[in-house]
């Protein structure tokens, strides 16, 4: 399994950066198809059948026989995803650190198929001294920068 | 301590929701106490990821409501129930969990009993005051749910949002 920044789920608050874990199993790993599926390539424009007032298409046989008939790639989603606030100081090893932390322990409340939430030590010691809005602002968007640098996997 | 939850199971149902740009929820299972949300979990329909997912909760009654706090969540995968912890606001009692996306389906149905699932286009994800929202549906289930618990965190986020996306 390994770990990304997802860049969307990034955000300045209380004086910390709030970044966003995203979770991913490999073949592998316990439970790997549940999150590994094939979906639809919605073309540009998308279904062009009479939609109701909820955007709902109204005939859904004719919905589903369009959707059968589009092309379909495998994709692989998150098993789980998690935001962490940390410090504007921390370093880019303690955050590799904290994502493999996240990582290994999620990782495993999904082996074991019990709660996600048993993989959640909120007692954990990060890096989490606050600071002011333009120093969080300058390294939130400095993560984003260098996301690739911060895929962490943990070994089989 | 006791786990609340708001909205309804994230599980692939029948049908969908799908008008984007709108700021949606369904008032099935309103929180129970008050309680600080720590988890989502969401269920976009297969095709129809979010881009920038805001999730909050609301309160009010029939077609006026209001929102009193949430989070962004950010681009979701569709096509499986995604899980979301970490999160940390406020709800109180009889709140319901509301979004926004500019493109994302929900999985939804309105076969197996629920609330009544109401819109307005624009993101009103924010505070801004009462809002009157269109009732289109009912009953209807939406695949959204937050999880909070009965050990209150007061103090309100001081969120601000950086343009990350090029």
């Amino acid at each position: 399994m390994y770990a990304e920044i997802e860049t969307s789920g990034i955000e300045v608050q209380d004086g910390l950066v709030s970044v966003r874990f995203a979770f991913y199993l490999e073949s592998f790993d316990p439970r790997y198809e549940e999150h590994h599926i094939q979906v639809p390539v919605i073309p540009e424009g998308g279904y062009q059948g009479k939609i109701d007032e909820k955007g709902q298409p109204v005939d859904q046989k004719d919905y589903d026989k369009w959707l059968d008939n589009l092309p379909k790639v495998w994709r692989n989603n998150p098993f789980h995803n998690h935001f962490d606030l940390v410090s504007a100081d921390i370093t880019d090893a303690e955050l590799k650190v904290l994502m493999k932390k996240r990582l290994k322990d999620f990782g495993k409340a999904w082996g074991e198929s019990s709660s996600i939430l048993k993989g959640w030590n909120q007692n954990d010691t990060h890096n989490k001294t606050e600071s002011g809005y333009e120093r969080c602002a300058i390294k939130a968007l400095d993560i984003a920068a260098r996301v690739n640098e911060f895929k962490v996997t943990v070994d089989k | 301590m006791s786990i609340i939850t708001i909205g309804s199971d994230a599980i692939d149902r029948v049908s969908s929701y799908g008008n984007t740009s709108y700021t949606a929820f369904d008032t099935t299972n309103p929180a129970s106490a008050d309680c600080t949300v720590y988890k989502l979990e969401i269920y976009c329909v297969s095709g129809h990821n979010a881009t920038a997912l805001k999730i909050g909760v609301f309160y009010g009654s029939s077609t006026s409501w209001t929102y009193r706090a949430g989070t962004t969540i950010g681009a979701v995968t569709a096509g499986s129930k995604q899980t979301f912890t970490g999160l940390s606001f406020a709800a109180q009692t009889g709140d319901i969990v509301g979004f926004y996306d500019t493109s994302a389906w929900i999985e939804n149905d309105n076969s197996v009993g629920g609330g009544h699932l109401l819109q307005k286009a624009g993101d009103h994800c924010k505070a801004e005051g009462a809002q009157t929202y269109a009732d289109i549906y009912n009953p209807v289930k939406t695949s959204l749910v937050l999880e909070g618990t009965t050990v209150v965190n007061r103090s309100v986020p001081r969120i601000a949002r950086i343009m990350l996306m090029s």
